[in-house]
């Protein structure tokens, strides 16, 4: 039988939580970040416990305010994304300054439309200037459902624009064999491991197709069960090192944070 | 021993490719499964050879015939995909299945989902199914069912099916929300809980892992892991 002391990874940084705007389910999954000492990036896509496709500014300020206090009360395990939308065109940019300033460390965009869209470009190039990656929600899905959803094309098309631009494409895009094949020859994009069943096989796809550098773990928690997102990664056939990689060096380095070193 | 309650061989699982017998059988070896409950898919062969460490199961659908069925070699248990393969539970191939379960003490595994319907999309939807085997558990309560492939909240949203005394939960894909696996104990009685893969399509030591990893006793951890299976199955 295993025991809990040997299987428990010594460190771990989710790259991929959402703060619910409903007490008792942040007070929850707050209490497992603590419980395994893990920090994480989050980002709040509404306010009041359901997400928001295509926000308002005044949504949007009010996402980020939660995440804002979420990370001055919890400073060593909150580091907060950025919620905006790209049809507030100059508004959303000087909502990311607002955010940066505070101490944000990323941009996350959702469906409101797809990244490829030139009104992300603005928000792209505040990007580069503030020295933040862009955490994009992707998902190919058989049926589409919702149009402003970014596909890894649209992921190539904004990091092939913007070179110095850091993208993390969020779940693998859900089919993790095109997702990856399709952002391989990007080195400015990354994939996270959040938010799809952990199918056999796709951690080691990833590793094998991007480098190992550029897999983070995420969990897309408290909506997926972040141990069973952790398993993903803990049953990958890789090594020890690159499971470290994954698991919170690869996230730290991204980020700029202490303990980012390999 | 930690023994696997769903897993299967063959080509083409949903989106996955799938795998041949011995190939799953290193997979599950190498997440530390001792034994794997397996079952063809995808047109595979039922009667290529087995290793020692599987137990078939028969794969049916509805249009099997009950005269030409040799159950002799999985006699343990038969599956059926009712969310893939519809069902007319009224119907005499239902009433087939039955009584062969009866007539052989064969288990009835019933599985609701293989991968994510965004993936491979059911012809049925689960819940039509829930609330079936909602109707069928309780006047076949001497046949022993174990219901695969449901999510916390399609349990927590009908729980009556999950809750008798003949039927057990295989958790392969209890995998939302954030502590699923403790809030499906407070609505289940542990004894009922079954570990399943879902392998090759998931990663058999995912469900290890989180077994272990999740805010429960290791009484109740060792319970899920092997010894309900081993009491459902009346021994290894």
């Amino acid at each position: 039988m295993f025991t809990t002391e040997t299987i428990k990874p010594r460190a771990v940084f989710d790259f991929h939580i959402h703060l619910m705007g409903e007490k008792r389910i942040d007070a929850e999954f707050l209490a497992f970040a603590r419980d395994w000492n893990m920090p994480f990036a989050v980002s709040c896509l509404g306010p009041e416990g359901h997400m928001i496709a295509n926000p308002t500014i005044n949504e949007c300020r009010r996402c980020n305010d939660l995440v804002i206090d979420l990370m001055e009360k919890h400073p060593d395990l909150a580091y907060g994304f950025c919620y905006v939308s790209q049809e507030h065109e100059h508004l959303a940019v000087e909502e990311v300054r607002r955010c940066v300033r505070n101490g944000m460390v990323g941009i996350k965009l959702w469906v409101a439309a797809k990244c490829s869209d030139e009104r992300t470009f603005p928000i792209a190039e505040e990007a580069i200037i503030s020295n933040v990656p862009i955490l994009q929600h992707s998902y190919l899905r058989w049926k589409e459902i919702l149009p402003g959803e970014s596909k890894p094309v649209d992921i190539v098309q904004l990091a092939k624009r913007y070179p110095k631009l850091n993208m993390i494409m969020a779940h693998m895009a859900f089919r993790w064999k095109e997702g990856v094949d399709t952002v391989k020859e990007c080195p400015n994009i990354y994939v996270d491991t959040s938010g799809f069943d952990p199918e056999l096989g796709s951690v080691e796809y990833a590793v094998e197709n991007l480098g190992v550098d550029h897999v983070l773990y995420g969990s897309d928690a408290p909506g997926r069960d972040p141990v069973c997102q952790l398993g993903r990664v803990m049953a990958a056939d890789i090594s020890a090192g690159d499971r470290e990689k994954i698991l919170h060096i690869n996230a730290k380095k991204l980020l700029g944070l202490a303990g980012g070193a390999a | 021993m930690i023994i696997d309650f769903n897993a299967h061989y063959g080509r083409e699982i949903g989106t996955t490719a799938g795998c041949g017998v011995e190939e799953l059988s290193r997979i599950e070896k190498s997440a530390g499964v001792d034994k794997i409950i397996a079952s063809a898919f995808g047109g595979e062969s039922n009667n290529q050879p087995f290793p020692g460490n599987m137990i078939r199961f028969i794969p049916i659908d509805p249009a099997f015939d009950k005269d030409q069925l040799d159950l002799e070699p999985f006699i343990k248990g038969i599956r059926i995909y009712p969310t893939y393969h519809p069902w007319d539970f009224d119907s005499p191939a239902m009433a087939d299945l039955l009584s062969l379960a009866r007539e052989k003490s064969s288990i009835i595994q019933v599985y609701l989902r293989l991968q994510d319907p965004r993936a491979m999309p059911p012809a049925v939807p689960s819940a039509t199914v829930i609330e079936a085997l909602d109707s069928i558990i309780p006047v076949n309560s001497d046949i022993r069912f174990v219901i695969s492939g449901a999510t916390y909240l399609e349990i927590a949203a009908n729980p009556a099916p999950f809750r008798y005394n003949n039927a057990w939960i295989e958790i392969s894909h209890v995998q939302h929300p954030i502590n699923s696996l403790p809030k499906l104990l407070d609505i289940i009685d542990s004894s009922r809980v079954l570990y399943g893969s879902g392998a090759p399509v998931l990663y058999p030591y995912v469900g290890i892992f989180r077994i272990l990893n999740s805010p429960i006793s290791q009484d109740i951890q060792e319970r899920i892991l092997t010894r309900n299976a081993i009491d459902l199955l009346g021994g290894i």
